[in-house]
This record gives structure tokens, sequence and C-alpha cells, in this order.
């Protein structure tokens, strides 16, 4: 096996593993909370959530559900900039991860039928960075020059912006050194938008790219893989625990609405039927 | 062990904060005091990260939350906690839909029980478990407003059995400067024909004073003793021009009395008026509304008065900019007025000169609390606007 696989099996281990125990460690957290002000033991709290959880599949609240998690209605709500902004940052952070980083390792073992030429993948991807370059841009302009809505800014924020563009800007350097480096022909390389007008700007660069490539690929992979590992660790985190906390609301606001309707027909009983029952 | 006042849905909703700040952008009282603690994105943070040290797996409490504050820190943050009126505008705007006045109760339950509320709201909890009311008065004077009335019946509206129970509440019973409203409002009810009663001394506190303290065990007792009163009384429904009370029976003591109506007094004159009851005459004056928390976005009762208010011929209704869900806080709830009054005045400041820009002589809540807080700023200020409650308003042009 090539050291080259063999170093990154051994960091995507370590990352798994950090990550996990972040995971693991909020969960266990999570469950420390009572089930509806009730104190349960271990496994029937966990039952009891997923109780709750099979309650989000019902028609209305499914959809209300989806629309505020996949569509983010109620920032909408806030602002268009600031909607804008994370819905890029979102849907970037979705496609990078599913399709650009998991897709592609799936593809790598055979388990997946995707090559980096393929022009629907090379556009998914340069789309998705664009995405999120877009969105980094509009986070520095509305935290440091319309200082819109920002209280303090953490050393968080700032590892996590660095970390992003690190991410997207080594991606489309790596795409670009790949393209020059395999001397893929304009017809397949022009659907990398943004990687393959950079690889004809550099092209004449007396470089060795193929060890560029490679150590491109160690930037992206790292800053990646760091990404990954920090996420259960800091504010990103809400990337997990958003769409459980919307739709344990989802599914309250729901039953609220219900536990109401019923109370306004047992008013309308007779007198002696409601105080007898 | 930890203590249980916080649910595992509340434990996600820490989890589920981006720090996006639209919370901080909407709350009146960072907005007044710009303090770290006041914020409510960052409160939130610092007691996710006191949370997070304290519980959950030993060997990742330091990882994932930090370290535990020390006295002098815990202090600060609860001091933060209680300069909320937990108006809930923040959770209003969360884009995460996190219950953000839920998990405001929890961590005050939480300080509560680590003794770091506010000393006053040891005097509220005291003079409930002597005197049964918030004031600490003698509970045997709670209908004395009515003594004062022109025109009250020999049995000071204090009937054995009736249709309808009008709970008053502590403020609207004990505060002069609000007595108007339970004199509009059982005038209101007297001219509309209806069976109804007070319940004088048998009412007690509903208890959610020492709810929003972080004191619910306390509230047993009093919800115990409230709901066999109305049982007693045989009451069909209960009507209330305190939404506070309101928002506590309609939470906390429904589910003990199944098939009684619970009505804000907002909720019953509407009715009347949409069943044709009563008519309302002549206003030839421009008013506005003010969504009182306790009423709006957190029973979500925003449209009936504005159908009253609309109603009124002759009168003209505007809305000011920030309604409804969210609208502006007076700065009379969350117990602020007992820790941070100054505070509480700000709000009510800041509030009082938004109403003003919408050029109306008459500002309308429906509120003892709102029209107590509002129509102090307006003395303070020397305004000419009109702090009323819906409830005198609708006596006023009540058609015979």
């Amino acid at each position: 096996m090539p050291s080259k696989t063999v170093a990154f099996f051994m960091l995507e281990i370590v990352v798994l593993g950090v990550f996990a125990i972040g995971l693991i460690g909020s969960v266990a957290f999570w469950l420390q909370g009572s089930a509806g002000g009730r104190r349960l033991p271990f496994w029937d709290k966990a039952w009891h959530v997923l109780g709750r959880v099979k309650l989000i599949f019902h028609g209305a609240t499914l959809r209300e559900f989806l629309l505020d998690w996949l569509l983010q209605r109620r920032l909408l709500a806030a602002g268009r900039l600031r909607w804008l902004m994370h819905i890029c940052f979102f849907w970037s952070f979705i496609i990078l991860f599913f399709v650009g980083s998991v897709g592609l390792m799936l593809a790598e073992r055979g388990l997946l039928p995707i090559t980096k030429d393929d022009p629907w993948f090379a556009f998914v991807n340069d789309f998705a960075g664009a995405m999120a370059l877009f969105a980094v841009a509009i986070a520095l302009y509305r935290r440091f020059i319309l200082k819109e809505n920002v209280v303090k800014t953490f050393a968080e924020d700032i590892v996590l912006v660095v970390l992003l563009a690190v991410i997207v800007l080594s991606g489309y350097a790596l795409e670009s050194a790949r393209l020059i480096a395999h001397q893929a022909p304009g017809h397949v390389a022009r659907y990398s938008f943004v990687g393959y007008p950079l690889s004809l700007a550099l092209r004449g660069a007396s470089l060795d790219w193929w060890g560029a490539e490679s150590a491109i690929w160690w930037v992206h992979v790292v800053g990646g893989m760091s990404f990954v590992a920090y996420l259960p660790y800091s504010k990103m985190f809400h990337l997990i625990a958003t769409p459980f906390a919307l739709a344990a609301n989802t599914v309250e606001a729901r039953k609220r609405e219900y536990v109401t309707q019923q109370r306004h027909k047992d008013t309308e009983r007779p007198r002696n039927v409601v105080l007898d029952g | 062990m930890p203590s249980n006042n916080f649910t595992i849905k509340q434990l996600i909703e820490l989890d589920a904060c981006s720090k996006c700040y639209e919370c901080v952008r909407w709350c009146q009282a960072y907005e007044e005091r710009k303090d770290d603690l006041v914020a409510p994105a960052l409160r939130l943070r610092a007691f996710r990260a006191m949370l997070k040290a304290e519980r959950g797996l030993p060997l990742l409490r330091r990882l994932l939350g930090g370290r535990k504050p020390d006295g002098d820190e815990l202090k600060a943050m609860a001091e933060g906690a209680y300069r909320c009126t937990l108006c809930a505008r923040c959770a209003a705007a969360c884009p995460n839909k996190i219950d953000l006045r839920e998990l405001w109760l929890s961590i005050r339950q939480e300080l509560a029980e680590r003794g770091l509320h506010p000393n006053g709201l040891n005097l509220a909890r005291d003079a409930v478990r002597k005197q049964r009311n918030v004031v600490n008065y003698p509970n045997e004077e709670r209908a004395l407003w009515v003594d004062y009335m022109m025109e009250a019946p020999e049995d000071a509206y204090q009937r054995d059995r009736a249709e309808v129970v009008y709970y008053v509440g502590c403020v609207g019973s004990f505060s002069p400067a609000v007595q108007s409203i339970p004199e509009a409002f059982v005038q209101f009810l007297t001219r509309t024909g209806a069976d109804f009663t007070i319940l004088g001394a048998r009412e007690w506190c509903c208890g959610f004073p020492l709810l929003v303290a972080g004191m619910r065990q306390e509230m047993e007792v009093l919800k115990r003793h409230n709901v066999e009163v109305v049982r007693e009384v045989g009451a069909k429904t209960m009507v209330f021009t305190c939404p506070s009370c309101y928002n506590t029976w309609l939470n906390e003591y429904s589910v003990e009395l199944p098939g009684v109506e619970l009505l804000h007094s907002t909720q019953y004159v509407e009715k009347l008026l949409r069943e044709g009851k009563i008519r309302l005459g002549e206003l030839g004056q421009k008013i506005t509304y003010h969504d009182p928390c306790d009423l709006g976005r957190n029973s979500g009762v925003f449209e009936p008065p504005r159908a009253v208010l609309r109603s009124i011929p002759g009168a003209e209704f505007v809305e000011i900019e920030y309604n409804r869900a969210r609208g502006l806080c007076c700065g009379g709830g969350g117990d602020l007025e007992i820790s941070d009054p100054q505070l509480a005045g700000a709000e009510a400041s800041s509030t009082l000169a938004a109403f003003e820009a919408t050029g109306a002589d008459v500002i309308v809540t429906a509120c003892q609390q709102c029209k107590r807080s509002l129509q102090t700023a307006k003395e303070k200020k020397g305004s000419k606007i009109r702090v009323t409650d819906l409830v005198e308003l609708a006596l006023q042009v009540l058609e015979d």
C-alpha cells in the first residue's frame, strides 16, 4: 500500500475518533436532561427520544420542519443578506462534504461510479466552493464592515473562517494543479469553471505540478479533516444539533395547537358532562 | 446528581445555538445595558459552558465545556439571567426556533436552587407564602377596590356560584394605579349581563411571579387552592385581565380544569362582539395597540384585541412598526422591577417613545403591568399620550 494512502488512512482514523468522542460526549450530555420533567433510566430516556422523533414524520409537521431546516425560512425573515450567507454556507457544506469528500472517497474505493472529470462532479464541486467563498465574503463584510448584530468575535469564529477559506482555496488550487499535471484537455476541464481558468493562468509557471498537486492535496485534506475533527467542539456543532431542536419544537408547537383545539371542543360539551367527566 | 431542571430538548437547544446574534438584535435589555451577560446568545453560551463542565461524561467535561465558573463569575451570570423581562422577543427571532423563554425559566430555576437569585425575590416568595399575594398585603383586602366604586352591589361582586369567574390577579387587586382596570371590567360584565363573580379573599396568587423567579415548586399549594375554588363556584368560563395570570392558568392549571374555558378579557370582549351581543360606539381618536408579552408572544393572542379596536366606529387604528411577535416590551415582566427597576424603567421609556412616534392619541394595552409601566414612563416624561386598557376603552364606548 502506498505510504500516502497509509498516512491518509491513519489521519482519517484519528479524525473520526476525535469527532466520535465529541459527538458521544455531547449526546451523553443531552441525555442527562429530563424526559418531559421526569427522571428516567438511560435506556428509557433513549426510548422517549425515539418516541418523540417519530412524531415529526407527519404531513404538515414534516413539511414545516423541512422548510425551516433546508430552506431556513426563519432566517429569511431576519434579513436577506444573512439568509443568503447562511444558505450558501449550509448547502456548500452539505455538497462539499457529501459529494466532494465522502462521494469521492467511496468512488476511490470503487463503491461509486464517479471520476473527478465527470462534468457534473466538476461543476457541482466548483459551484459549492464558490458558494462557500461567497458566504465567507458576506460573513466578513457583515462582521467587520457593517458590524451588524455582532456582539463579540471569539477565537473560534476566526479559526472557522480561516479553516473554511483554506479548504475552499486549496480545493481550487488542487483542481488547477491536477488539471495541469494531468494535461486535461479543455473540453474535459471546462466544467471546473473556477479550477480550469486558474489552471490556464498558472500553467506557464515552471513548477513540478505532480509534486505541487500532492502538496496541495495534503493542505486540502488536513484543512478538511481539521474542520471535521473540530466540529463537535465548536459552534459548528449546531449543524448536528439544530435539526433535532427544530424538529422537537415543531412537534411541540403542533401539539400545543392540537391541545388548544381539543380544549375548545371540550368547552362545547354540556356542562354536567364536563364536570362529571 | 445533576438537577432535573433541563429537559433533553433544552440541552440539545444549548448546542443548537449558532451564535448568529439575531436574538441580541431584538433584546431590549441588551439595547439599554450593552452588557454581555444580558445578551441572550452570550448568556446561553456562558450557561452552556457551565452545564457542560458539570454534566456529561467526566473525561470529556473539560474538553467540551471548559471550566466551571468561579463564585464571582456565577454571580455575574445570575445577575444577567435576572436582568430580563422574559418577553421572549429573542425566542420569536431565533432562526433555529430555540425556545429561549423556557430555557431562561429553567436557568432561573437552577440558579434559585443554588441560592443565586436576587434577594428581593425572597421577599416576594415569603409574601406569597404568608399572605397568598405577591404584594404582602392581607389577602382579605383583595377586593377592597370594590369598596371605592361608585355603584358597587352589596355582594361586592362575590357570589357563591356563577357561570363566569373573573380572576383579578395580585397587581390589579392591590395596585391603586391600575385598579381602574378591574373596576371597568366588572362594570362591563354587569352591563353585558354576565353571570359572574370575583373570588375576593378566596383568590390566591396564581404563582406566576414565583414561576419566573425560578421557584416553580412554590406553585403547587396555590394551584391546588385556586382550582378547588373555581370548582366550588362551578364556573364554565374564567376571564383574566392579567395576561400573566392567563398564561399561567393556560399552561399550568388548565389540565386540572377540563371543560372550563379560559379567556383573556380581550378574547371575551371580542367574542361578545363577534356574536353580536354588544355594540361599540364612536371614538374620534387615533389609537394604537401594545401587545403584552404574556398575551401575544407567550400565549398567541394577537388578533382579538385588534378586532375589537378596529370595530370602534370613528377610531383610526394604527400599528406600531414592531408589533405582534416582534412587539416591544414595557419592561414590567419577568420580575425585572424587583431585580433591576432602573432597567425596567429604561425599557418602558424606549417603548413609550416608539409608541409616541406613531402619532396616536391613545396607547391601548391589555395588561395592568404594561399600563402601569407605560403610565409611569409617560408621567416621568410629561407625554400627552393616553395609556389605557382595552376593557376600559370598551366600557367607555359600550352602547346600551
